[in-house]
């Protein structure tokens, strides 16, 4: 991948990635760390990268950097304290945007599948693969995550 | 085979149109005897995370300088820059010396006039090697210098432009003729002359060309 192929991915890519690890972290500073972070590790492998692989390969450092975030209880801790605070603030938030407070009580496997199928569009055996589980696992938890937003969001309105 | 226990997953991949055709005939099989479940499955299918409406804060700071590329092509252009721009310093310095010569082969003429038959010999050797373009004839001259003391008054220019007006009137005709060969004119020859025969004299190149002619 060259420079200019690197900076057309930054450019084409970045809002793609941002509104995907909002959706997963739902608080924006940690979002654009992630991202940043990924678009960094590009740079450094950029040499390994083909450019038509490239959004593949950022979802999939993307997910591992937020999938490492989560762990490290950055995300959970920080999404929850600013959503609490983003409810009190603004009481017709929920109304505004019941789909992520509802995305924020998926477990976060299950989350990450909703995204990775409803914004990128995955196959199953891409999730599968990704997430290192079976075709099977990733449709009962994906019937599972989407039963569960269903009811958060029936219970927002 | 689908169960109450597995059929989520079932329901979820025929909604999402990621099974076989026989698969999907299984599934509507057991959907026939599970009516209810099928009223789950299309409220389970409708729900779908959309995009936040958000753009990447910082974006440019990512973005890095796309010179690399043209690294190359920079060397590249400096070299033929540098490489024009030597062309362009010979053939300005070449000027001169395409005067010089036009100059330097009127200038022999005042021996010549004295021996005619000299001047012959001179001329065939300009003849024989370039015979149109005086300023090859100049070349002519040098390649040959070291060894005809004849032609050294080819190196005189450096008196030329000094010596060049006096020149043409000494000449006898026929070497006139010789002169208006070059495509350029040469205002120098038509100028009125300057008798200027001691320099001439202090030259030991012409006293040996002279010396020899004579």
């Amino acid at each position: 991948m060259t420079t200019k192929e690197y900076n057309h991915c930054v450019r084409h890519l970045g809002d793609d990635l941002y509104r995907f690890a909002l959706r997963y972290a739902n608080l924006s500073a940690a979002a654009e760390d992630a991202v940043q972070d990924v678009f960094a590790d590009l740079w450094e492998r950029r040499s390994e990268v083909e450019a038509e692989g490239a959004r593949g390969w950022l979802i999939r450092a993307l997910y591992r950097r937020l999938v490492d975030m989560h762990r490290h209880d950055e995300v959970v801790r920080n999404a929850q304290v600013a959503q609490e605070n983003e409810y009190r603030q603004h009481e017709n938030f929920e109304l505004k945007d019941a789909l992520a407070h509802a995305l924020a009580t998926l477990p976060e496997q299950q989350r990450m599948l909703v995204l990775l199928r409803d914004l990128e569009g995955y196959e199953y055996a891409e999730m599968a693969q990704m997430t290192g589980l079976s075709e099977q696992q990733v449709s009962v938890y994906l019937f599972r995550a989407r039963k569960q937003l269903k009811k958060q969001l029936e219970d927002y309105r | 085979m689908i169960t109450m226990e597995n059929y989520e997953g079932w329901l979820m991949r025929y909604a999402d149109g990621a099974l076989t055709h026989e698969e999907r005939e299984a599934v509507e099989a057991f959907l026939e005897q599970h009516p209810e479940l099928r009223e789950e499955m299309e409220e389970v299918a409708g729900v779908k995370v959309t995009p936040v409406v958000a753009t990447l804060p910082g974006k440019e700071r990512l973005l890095k300088k796309e010179h690399e590329g043209f690294a190359w092509w920079r060397v590249a252009a400096a070299v033929a820059l540098m490489a024009l721009a030597g062309t362009t310093l010979l053939v300005l310095n070449r000027k001169p010396n395409e005067a010089g010569p036009m100059v330097a082969q009127a200038q022999p003429e005042p021996a010549n006039a004295a021996e005619p038959q000299e001047t012959d010999t001179t001329h065939k050797t300009y003849k024989n090697n370039k015979p149109y373009e005086p300023y090859k004839t100049h070349k002519t001259h040098k390649a040959h210098k070291p060894y005809r003391p004849q032609e050294l008054p080819a190196e005189v220019p450096l008196l030329a432009e000094e010596v060049a007006p006096q020149a043409s009137p000494i000449p006898p005709q026929d070497t006139l003729e010789e002169i208006p060969k070059p495509s350029r004119p040469e205002p120098t020859v038509t100028v009125p002359p300057v008798i200027n025969d001691a320099r001439l004299a202090t030259n030991p190149w012409l006293e040996a060309l002279t010396a020899s002619n004579n």
